[in-house]
């Protein structure tokens, strides 16, 4: 349509060879009024303007102003840094359009490729690694932090935990191993490390007692860990100290163990009828002592001839005493068994002391915790009772030791009822002997003898599988299931129980022998005094 | 300093070849030509490819961030764990499992030291981001914001190899405080 436009435009222009000139045309020599020939010119023009022509010319002119604007633009693009050929047309600012091209497509190294797969792979194991890493450390971290708060039982319990991760990890890994070749089957890649190793020997010496098997355990593991150089380290100052400790004791009951069992028992393991206190005592004077830690085991075996000897309380614990003073920095070994003598022996004020030295060394020392109960309950102080009971809860959230017991200070209130419900709040959580004989105790106070016996028959059956299974025996609740039978008429049981103590060579508490025969109420036994039987 | 650069780069060799291979992946991938890919060498260009200095936002700030990226997903897990374990579980030296994690940390240490674009790249991105002249939307601005700042950082940090010397401080750290 344009051209046709064009052409008829032209057409009009030129109709015959003596052309007029239009209007338009002649406009501007009507406007500029110089000495211009417009018609001259336009004569002239006129001549050579075929339609041809003035296209030809159009694109030639169109074609010299590109070349000159190229030129032009190509000089203001610059060249490429490679080739040196002009940026022109190039999408880049750096390469022309070939070289662009060309590096569009640069090879990649084949040592490159493979590195990168092979890093793909290491990558991949890496995180696996890291992931069992961090699964242990996040346990051995654990560890760390009840070892800084004093929260020792807690920390050997994180450093088991650490040990049981390390394990999973290690047995899946060498289930993987095994399937490859049977020789890597029993590869144990994964440790907890030396850190772990650290806390649980430290927690074990802050938890130490003076028995012989705690004691060679932790001599034990000191020997596995440290070399001598190592121990004698600054850094690893309180353990060997502790170690140290440790040795001396083993080195004095050695020396005179022996001689000393020669004052108490007899040749058949018998208790002798008359102990050969003054004559211990004596022995004891000439053994060769030079530092406090002998002494203090010196003292500790006048203790237990006293014990045996069945001297008066304050005889018994003055040597007690003077081991624990003695000890030093270790007189925290002799903590559990003191406290448990000092209960004994009706001293309830040195009974509340050690506790607090003990829960102020270990806040996880349920012992202690119990002591301070049990005190308290002694003392009609239910509130402190309740107060220590929930303190205990705290530093041993699992434990079980918590219900009952709560339940035993509830049934010294009165609460019967809370305390059989508190009791199978606990059975809910986990089976243990001390809450189903407290629920006993409770029900048959309540005067429900049969739910009572159930109970006790519980508690009875748990204690012997115990037994059966190597645990300890609990003469409470033996005696106390005896009762309960007797007092409900289930002679099966209690003439069962009898056996089992004749057996043993052993009776029945003063204080179940009083109630079965009637001379004292089952409320006097379990409601007031130390409650225990 | 280049020197310093240099060998800073060839201490973390394995990161350098790899950030060299992800920064020549992603320039073909994102149409970035690439005119030299040795990725070793001894100028500034150690640990990178020489490729346009490209004018687009887009492709500027991808060829910042995405090889670093992958160098620290890489390198992120060797780090840890080798640090973690060495350094916090402390095995001993005769375990296995030692040797395995000095290993690991090498490697994540190396990676994670070949992270950064070159400076002048990162520079280019910041400035077709946030230049004067820049014609980039808020939500990009935003967006693209913490990774540019990290990467002009970084870019820094290891044009002047401090990484390097950041990562030696953190071994000698894990080494007496851990």
């Amino acid at each position: 349509m344009a051209e046709d436009n064009k052409e008829k435009s032209l057409d009009e222009i030129l109709p015959e060879e003596e052309a007029t000139v239009p209007e338009e045309i002649e406009k501007p020599e009507q406007e500029s009024g110089d000495n211009w020939s417009w018609d001259a010119a336009v004569q002239t023009d006129i001549g050579e303007l075929t339609v041809e022509n003035l296209t030809a010319k159009a694109e030639e002119t169109s074609k010299e102003k590109d070349v000159e604007e190229t030129a032009e633009e190509k000089e203001e693009c610059g060249t490429c840094i490679v080739c040196g050929k002009s940026l022109y047309g190039s999408s880049s600012e750096l390469y022309c359009t070939d070289c662009c091209a060309k590096f569009l497509k640069t090879q990649y190294g084949v040592g490159h490729i493979i590195l990168a797969f092979v890093m793909v792979i290491v990558a991949a194991v890496s995180y696996f690694i890291c992931a069992s890493t961090f699964d242990i450390s996040s346990k051995v971290m654990a560890a760390q932090t009840s070892f800084n708060e004093r929260r020792y039982t807690d920390a050997i319990s994180n450093c088991d935990e650490a040990n049981n991760s390390v394990s999973t990890v290690n047995a899946g890994v060498s289930a993987v191993l095994g399937s490859v070749s049977e020789n890597l089957s029993a590869t144990q890649i994964f440790t907890y490390g030396t850190r772990t190793e650290k806390i649980i020997v430290e927690s074990m010496a802050q938890t130490l007692s003076i028995s012989y098997s705690d004691r060679d355990t932790f001599v034990e593991a000191v020997d596995g860990i440290y070399t001598a150089e190592a121990l004698a380290l600054p850094k690893n100052a309180k353990i060997k100290a502790c170690y140290d400790f440790c040795k001396t004791m083993d080195s004095i009951s050695e020396t005179v163990s022996t001689k000393w069992q020669g004052f108490i028992f007899n040749e058949d393991g018998s208790t002798k009828e008359k102990v050969q206190f003054d004559e211990a005592l004596k022995y004891f004077d000439t053994v060769e002592i030079k530092t406090d830690a002998e002494k203090s085991v010196i003292e500790y075996y006048k203790f237990m001839t006293a014990y045996y000897a069945d001297k008066p309380s304050d005889v018994v614990l003055k040597y007690y005493d003077n081991a624990y003073t003695l000890a030093g920095d270790f007189s925290y070994m002799f903590l559990p068994s003191y406290l448990g003598v000092a209960w004994e022996n009706e001293a309830y004020d040195k009974v509340l002391e050690l506790a607090g030295v003990a829960i102020a060394r270990n806040s996880n020392d349920t012992s202690a915790y119990y002591y301070t109960i049990k005190t308290y309950i002694l003392k009609k102080d239910f509130t402190n009772a309740d107060v220590f009971c929930e303190r205990m809860k705290k530093a041993d959230p699992d434990g079980l030791d918590y219900y009952s017991i709560k339940a035993e200070i509830l049934r010294r209130e009165n609460k019967l009822d809370e305390a059989v419900a508190m009791c199978k709040k606990g059975i809910e959580i986990g089976t243990d002997v001390e809450i189903y004989r407290q629920e006993a105790i409770a029900l048959m106070l309540l005067d429900k003898s049969k739910e009572a016996y159930e109970a006790v028959k519980q508690a009875y059956d748990t204690t012997l599988q115990n037994a059966y299974s190597g645990g300890n025996v609990s003469l409470e609740t033996l005696n106390t299931a005896a009762l309960i039978a007797k007092l409900t008429g289930e002679e099966t049981v209690y003439n069962e129980i009898a056996d089992v103590f004749e057996q043993q060579g052993m009776e029945f508490e003063d204080s179940v022998k009083k109630c079965i025969k009637g001379e004292i109420t089952f409320e006097q036994i379990f409601m007031e005094g130390k409650g225990e039987v | 300093m280049n020197t310093i650069y240099i060998i800073s780069k060839y201490l973390t060799i394995i990161g350098s070849v790899l950030k060299g291979f992800w920064e020549h992946l992603f320039c073909r991938i994102i149409g970035i030509p690439v005119s030299d890919a040795r990725y070793l060498q001894a100028t500034e260009l150690c640990g990178h490819v020489e490729h346009d200095f490209t004018k687009k936002k887009l492709q500027a700030f991808l060829i910042c961030v995405l090889p670093g990226i992958m160098n620290v997903l890489f390198g992120l897990g060797m780090l840890v764990g080798g640090y973690l374990g060495l350094f916090y579980l402390r095995p001993q030296v005769s375990e296995a499992i030692f040797w395995i994690y000095a290993v690991m940390l090498y490697l994540g240490i190396s990676l994670m030291c070949n992270i950064a674009p070159l400076y002048e790249d990162a520079l280019n991105n910041w400035d077709l981001l946030y230049g004067k002249n820049s014609k980039a939307n808020i939500v990009a601005k935003i967006f693209a914001f913490i990774p540019s700042v990290l990467a002009l950082v970084t870019a820094w940090l290891e044009k002047n190899a401090i990484s390097v010397l950041l990562y030696i401080i953190a071994v000698v750290l894990g080494i007496v405080l851990l």
